[in-house]
């Protein structure tokens, strides 16, 4: 039985819709949620987390509702976006205020701030302020705060996000590591690479809606190697409506302009040329090499879930 | 050595501990936030009160320095006449209502400050997110906040209201003015700053989670260093310390007390109110 669950869920703010029927499934392991700025992945950990309470759909942790029942909330550990730590404390005492507020007996409180700091590596930092940590090491620090409670489920919002490369690395090791040992662990990105990375089992958001799932290698199939090209203006003409009358089949890109498919170099070289013959005023034909985009252009093309 | 991140899953993959315990109450996150507060350091306690003692030091030094015709001094001369003083009465007068105008009105900062840097910053730093996905009820986690309010801004009115009395006694001594404050005046001068001081702290809060967007950091409006929910919550501050300047002459110190420290009450229980009933997450969320 999966540990974490949503079924049917919507959600938003102030009447307006964020998630529309959202259903999810995770058994113990790294999940990622892949998403664009604004697909809605901040809003569905909100609600997983029993932060925000979803207006249609049911969340369960372990069997257990969390919206309903808040004594399972204690199943969850949650490490929001900017890690959330208090930049005039030391690494050891934002743990220890969090200790403090989950109640952790007087007697385990230190044993435990020792083993989560432990856990994540930060011994060495364990007396540094908290504000004079590296992107890295505070979002290192926020998943220690997160594993106080001793959660079953991670909820991790954007943890490799302005971390560099090794950072990135590090705390990679630590979340197989956690899951290897019977977590389930949901992390979001908007970064196709990083997410195959994280995990083996990545989850698309797409304007509030899951529209697909599969492993990293399921949705990147078929996408790059057919020379797909984005095409901007200079202006405002309808790009679409002008390479469809020169016979190509395109459609609008997500961040403007349109992306048109080619087979070969040649069938490039030909394109730019009619666009100019056509007096078509070009400011840039580039390869649409941004696997997120080329996720969701196929995802929209009807093939809807690459897998799993 | 055993491998500590075995060490943290056999405790965190395993069965949780009985969570029932563990929901949490309002007094135990207050702790929680009063020990952090704590930790943070006396230098955020210090930049609250120095400027107190500055302004109370200048407000009542330069008067004497300059022949008594500034800040209210002839009021304040009044004032202390009526109370017995012989010499120096304008000093006197002075140290006896701004000590306690300016209790009200710092004390009312302080607090907002405070406010400010336990709901604003954290609000900003997605920490009041994640005490959102602990096991306290929202209610509770307005309750707590409120409780922090309240006992951080009676530190404030305490240690303020002690500065403020040790200014007076040693004006006192230095002038040798021979005021015998009556009980109606130290009734003014202790409870109106606390109910200030608390209504600054309370307006605050109300603000923070009614309209986190005017109190987060680098948002709102800035109003003499702080945001336009800052320059709301610190108006009962200003309105006692007019109230003293200007009332106490005339009305006298227990119908002063009655009419300032009334309009005040009401407010606080208002925000009060407002707070403990009125508070949804999804405000803050949604800033």
């Amino acid at each position: 039985m999966p540990v974490l669950t949503a079924a049917g869920l919507r959600a938003g703010y102030r009447g307006r819709t964020v998630l529309e029927d959202v259903d999810l499934a995770y058994d113990p392991g790294v999940h990622v949620l892949l998403g664009p700025n604004g697909a809605g992945k901040t809003t569905l950990f909100r609600v997983l987390a029993a932060v925000l309470r979803p207006t249609a759909g049911t969340v369960r942790v372990a069997g257990r509702d969390p919206h309903a029942d808040r004594a399972a909330k204690s199943l969850l550990g949650v490490c929001a976006h900017r890690a959330a730590l208090a930049p005039r404390l030391s690494v050891a005492d934002n743990l220890r205020f969090w200790a403090r507020v989950l109640r952790l007996s007087p007697d385990d409180r230190e044993g435990r701030v020792a083993e989560v700091m432990a856990a994540m590596d930060l011994t060495d930092i364990r007396d540094q302020r908290a504000g004079t940590l590296s992107r890295g090491q505070a979002q290192r620090v926020g998943i220690a705060k997160a594993l106080l409670g001793r959660p079953r489920v991670l909820l991790l919002d954007e943890p490799t996000s302005g971390v560099d490369p090794r950072g990135r690395a590090r705390l990679r090791t630590r979340l197989r590591a956690l899951a290897a040992d019977g977590h389930t662990i949901l992390t979001s990105t908007h970064d196709l690479g990083e997410a195959g990375e994280l995990a083996d089992d990545v989850t698309v958001l797409y304007q509030g809606r899951v529209v697909g799932r599969g492993t990293p290698s399921q949705l990147r199939q078929g996408l790059v190697a057919g020379g797909r090209l984005r095409v901007r203006l200079r202006g405002r003409q309808d790009l679409c409506a002008a390479l469809t009358g020169l016979g190509y089949a395109a459609r609008p890109h997500p961040q403007g302009g349109a992306v048109v498919e080619v087979r070969d170099e040649t069938e490039t070289e030909d394109l730019v040329a009619r666009l100019v013959r056509a007096g078509i005023p070009l400011r840039e034909v580039s390869p649409a090499t941004n696997l997120l985009e080329d996720v969701l252009l196929h995802l929209d093309d009807g093939t809807g879930n690459a897998g799993a | 050595m055993p491998d500590p991140l075995k060490d943290t899953a056999a405790t965190a993959g395993a069965v949780v501990e009985p969570v029932a315990a563990r929901t949490g109450s309002a007094a135990a996150l207050c702790g929680a936030l009063l020990w952090r507060l704590a930790r943070e350091g006396t230098r955020y306690l210090l930049s609250a009160l120095l400027p107190y003692v500055v302004v109370l030091a200048l407000t009542v030094t330069l008067p004497s320095l300059l022949g008594g015709h500034i800040n209210g001094a002839d009021r304040s001369t009044r004032f202390a006449v009526a109370l017995g003083a012989r010499g120096h009465q304008v000093v006197m007068g002075e140290m006896l209502l701004l000590a306690p105008a300016l209790t009200a009105l710092f004390g009312s900062i302080a607090a907002t400050r405070m406010v400010q840097g336990l709901v604003g910053a954290e609000v900003n730093r997605g920490g009041f997110e994640e005490l959102l996905s602990t096991p306290y009820p929202p209610g509770r986690i307005a309750a707590a906040l409120l409780g922090c309010t309240l006992v951080v801004g009676t530190g404030f009115w305490a240690a303020m209201s002690a500065l403020g009395a040790l200014g007076v006694w040693i004006t006192d001594m230095v002038t040798d003015s021979g005021v015998h404050p009556s009980g109606a005046y130290y009734a003014l001068a202790l409870v109106l700053p606390l109910l200030t001081t608390w209504a600054g702290g309370v307006l605050a809060l109300a603000v923070s989670l009614f309209f986190p967007q005017l109190t987060q950091l680098g948002g709102g409006v800035n109003l003499a260093g702080g945001s336009l929910g800052n320059g709301v919550a610190v108006l009962p501050g200003l309105g006692a310390l007019l109230a003293l300047v200007l009332g106490a002459d005339s009305l006298g110190p227990l119908r002063l007390l009655l009419i300032a420290g009334g309009a005040v009450a009401v407010i606080t229980a208002g925000a009060l109110t407002a707070v403990a009933a009125g508070f949804r997450p999804e405000t803050v969320l949604h800033s």
